[in-house]
């Protein structure tokens, strides 16, 4: 008991890191699929490139004589970049390989997805490196800063992941809830025939769609990269996979609820390599979204889909 | 009067044949998209070709070719030619073949016929691999030994029972959800196959290794057959060549059955099958059971020939490799789907070759690029002008700037390769150029694609520099790397450009 006491700060932390970074990899699932009902398996691999645009700049700006700007500007444009990069990657991805098949039967998009995915990893596999790659931003934060909460302590690096994640949401939520484009978004996800019939440039929406959902996945590499230090072709696949089960679990097409669910995933994933076995920490995200599935179909914040005919 | 109706003008459009129906009626009117399409374009005039040999004369030449030919390659003069001291190696190509034929026949089971996007078929593939590790060899205890007809049905009922479970438990999902579950469950299985090694059971004072991780299962029994054992690969190229027959010849009659126009039914419109009373909830089990069984065979006599069982056999690569075959074939279709595994098992052994390889790509290109701009001036124009750039530019490099000219190829040998030579500039630091030029190659690409204007051709002619040294750079030099992109871009330009595959039927889907 005593154990469970002493890890169970250190253990709330983690999940709330590894939440975020699912949420936002979840986000972007969650506004596709809430449009154009399409599992976009690209998604997590843009995440992954967005990781390595980030590792590009963190080469750029920090040769080994020292950064060359003050750190948070480093890591600013880290961001930036690796978002912008990665909001380019996710337009053409749409425009090139699901936008031709919009009107082709539901399973076509799904393997071009696969297709893309596999591209993707391989590209960079092949253009980069096959074997992990370190990013060394331990030199940027060092590892032992931090606050410092009675006996426990955040250290920067998660803070910054939390907070940057919290932001991002809430931009997010403003541009959605409160601009024109955000209401045209709505409109599309409810209805795709009859937004367009109100004159709603449909293909532009769906574009910045991706643009979103891709510039929060590339934030959500990079932040990945600074904190847990180490980057690969593959870690795309089963990231993307469980930013998807999050944003079934919060109730897919959902903004609140991709986040709630990214949260509960990444703390549920945390607990349990802690307090069972890391061997089935994957396990427990799976077990959630069959669990959530059977029990609860629409998600914990969504509504249970009406299949109209 | 009904002499004149039976007989149409033949001048308006003359009957093909006598059973075809009369002109301007219903049936006539639905069979114009057919009609239309059996009468332009060499593929289909191929394809009719095909179809007038008798059914038995294409598949007993199928049959003849699949068994004469590890006697053929096996004669000296042939094997010379190949350059080879055994045909041990073209006959493992063609084992591996057969047996992805048979994994692929199952996948096609469920997402050809049934309409399920079943994306954790290879976990029954690799459960099957490992039902059989843990019957047929010592890893357990003081070892098991089943013999195999015992042990391979035994296998293959309890993989379709998890096949039905795992469908009994998605069952509730529809569409999407079922595929994201169906991953997850492959690649679970994988992860666990991986890390499950020092699991501690509560009857146990040690904890156990499950699965030996990453290294897999060593030292699998051969199949046995009445005291039969079957040691070498020519012995189980013809074993999986007669249980793809039984499958082929199951999967025909259970798709001709009640059943299989169930499953075709079910995948037109779910809603609609449901109402004509066809219980949906067994068919897509019995789906899933069937490629689960189908899969677990292969799986079985596949582990059992390789002699040993690793995790990363059965990981999404695998899985997107069966679903290239599936697709390329065309869904559905069964001569397809073979042909579509016969393309993927034998490309990656041609990419290993680099004279082969070479010569492929470039037939690839020039074939990619008659299909989009068909047999005309402009596909001259591009090429040539593209070939004539490329010889300017190597001028005009080697007057201002000879440093950057090395002219030293990276790869060496084919004719082709020695034809390019003299129009491509080969810098100092090539591989670094080339994995810039392999984005710059896509970026040209993607542009031609968005242009209007007729600048798009000379980005073509661009884009097809660029692509050539990327081959000769970087593509060339990594086999493993180059068939998962071809893979992957054939999956995604397929989808958009013959989405039902080579072999398979456009579905007109009526809204």
């Amino acid at each position: 008991m005593d154990q469970f006491l002493t890890q169970l700060p250190q253990t709330i932390i983690n999940g709330l890191t590894l939440g975020s970074v699912y949420a936002m990899i979840a986000l972007g699932y969650s506004m596709v699929y809430g449009i154009l009902k399409l599992l976009n398996f690209a998604h997590g691999d843009v995440y992954m490139v967005g990781a390595y645009i980030g590792y590009g700049m963190l080469l750029l700006l920090v040769p080994a004589s020292g950064p060359l700007l003050p750190v948070p500007l480093v890591i600013l444009l880290m961001l930036l970049v690796a978002m912008g990069g990665c909001a380019l990657l996710g337009m053409a991805i749409e425009r090139f390989a699901y936008r031709p098949l919009r009107n082709a039967p539901r399973i076509a998009p799904l393997i071009s997805a696969l297709g893309v995915s596999f591209i993707l990893q391989n590209v960079i596999q092949l253009t980069i490196s096959p074997r992990p790659l370190s990013y060394g931003s331990g030199t940027l934060i060092p590892v032992d800063s931090g606050l410092v909460l009675g006996d426990f302590r955040v250290s920067t690096s998660r803070l910054l992941v939390i907070g940057t994640t919290i932001l991002l949401m809430l931009a997010l939520t403003y541009f959605v809830r409160s601009t024109r484009t955000g209401r045209a978004m709505r409109a599309v996800a409810m209805d795709l025939d009859a937004a367009a019939m109100m004159g709603v440039d449909v293909d532009r929406v769906i574009l910045i769609t991706f643009l979103l959902g891709s510039a929060l996945a590339g934030a959500a590499g990079v932040l990945v990269g600074i904190v847990f230090l180490s980057i690969q072709h593959t870690m795309g696949f089963l990231a993307g996979l469980k930013g998807f089960t999050a944003s079934v679990v919060g109730g897919i097409g959902n903004i609140p609820g991709a986040v709630v669910g990214g949260l509960l995933l990444g703390m549920a994933e945390a607990f349990a390599s802690v307090y069972i076995s890391v061997t089935f920490k994957d396990a427990v995200a799976f077990f959630i979204l069959v669990v959530v599935l059977l029990v609860k179909p629409g998600g914990l914040l969504g509504r249970v889909a009406v299949q109209k005919v | 009067m009904s002499t004149v109706e039976n007989n149409p003008t033949p001048t308006v459009n003359p009957p093909e044949s006598p059973e075809s129906p009369r002109i301007g009626v219903d049936e006539w009117v639905a069979q114009a998209g057919q009609r239309q399409r059996q009468e332009r374009g060499w593929w289909a005039r191929l394809e009719q070709g095909w179809h007038s040999i008798p059914l038995t004369w294409r598949l007993g030449a199928a049959v003849i070719v699949v068994l004469l030919f590890p006697l053929v390659t096996n004669f000296a003069p042939v094997l010379n030619g190949l350059g080879l001291s055994s045909n041990n190696f073209i006959v493992r190509i063609g084992a591996t073949f057969l047996a992805f034929s048979i994994l692929a026949i199952g996948l096609n089971v469920v997402v050809g016929y049934a309409g399920l996007l079943d994306l954790g078929y290879v976990a029954f593939f690799g459960l099957a691999g490992y039902g059989y590790a843990y019957l047929s060899s010592d890893f357990i205890g003081a070892g098991v030994h089943l013999p195999s007809l015992l042990s391979v049905p035994l296998i293959i009922i309890f993989v379709a029972a998890i096949g039905w479970g795992l469908g009994a438990l998605s069952l509730r999902l529809y569409g999407d959800y079922l595929a994201i579950v169906t991953l997850g469950f492959g690649i679970l299985l994988v992860q666990l196959a991986t890390t499950l090694t020092r699991v501690s059971l509560p009857w146990r004072d040690q904890p156990v290794d499950l699965t030996r991780g990453p290294n897999g299962i060593n030292g699998l029994d051969n199949i046995s057959l009445l005291g039969y054992e079957l040691t070498s690969t020519v012995e189980y190229y013809y074993l999986f060549f007669l249980l793809l027959i039984a499958v082929i010849v199951v999967v025909y009659h259970l798709n001709n059955s009640r059943v299989g126009r169930a499953w075709r039914a079910m995948r037109e419109d779910e809603l609609a099958a449901e109402v004509m009373g066809m219980p949906t909830r067994r068919l897509k089990l019995l789906a899933f059971a069937t490629g689960a069984a189908i899969a677990a065979l292969s799986g079985t006599v596949f582990a059992a020939w390789q002699g040993n069982v690793v995790p990363n056999r059965y990981n999404v690569l695998a899985l997107i490799d069966l679903y290239a075959m599936v697709v390329l074939g065309g869904a559905g279709s069964l001569p397809g789907v073979v042909v579509g595994a016969f393309i993927f098992t034998t490309l990656p052994e041609i990419l290993r070759n680099p004279q082969l390889a070479g010569l492929l790509f470039y037939i690839g290109l020039l074939a990619g690029l008659i299909g989009w701009l068909k047999v005309s001036w402009r596909l001259v124009a591009v090429v040539g002008g593209t070939i004539l750039g490329a010889i300017i530019f190597k001028l005009l490099v080697g007057a201002v700037w000879p440093a950057l000219d090395t002219g030293i190829f990276p790869t060496e040998g084919s004719l082709l390769n020695r034809w390019v030579q003299w129009w491509l500039v080969i810098p100092p630091n090539f591989q670094l150029v080339g994995n810039l030029v392999i984005g710059g190659a896509v970026a040209t690409l993607l542009l031609t694609l968005v242009l209007k204007h007729p600048w798009r051709w000379v980005t073509l002619g661009v884009s097809v520099y660029m692509f050539v040294f990327a081959w000769e750079t970087r593509l060339a030099a990594e086999p493993s790397v180059t068939r998962i992109l071809i893979v992957g871009t054939t999956l995604v330009v397929l989808m958009i450009v013959r989405p039902q595959g080579l072999f398979g039927k456009i579905q007109v889907s009526i809204v």
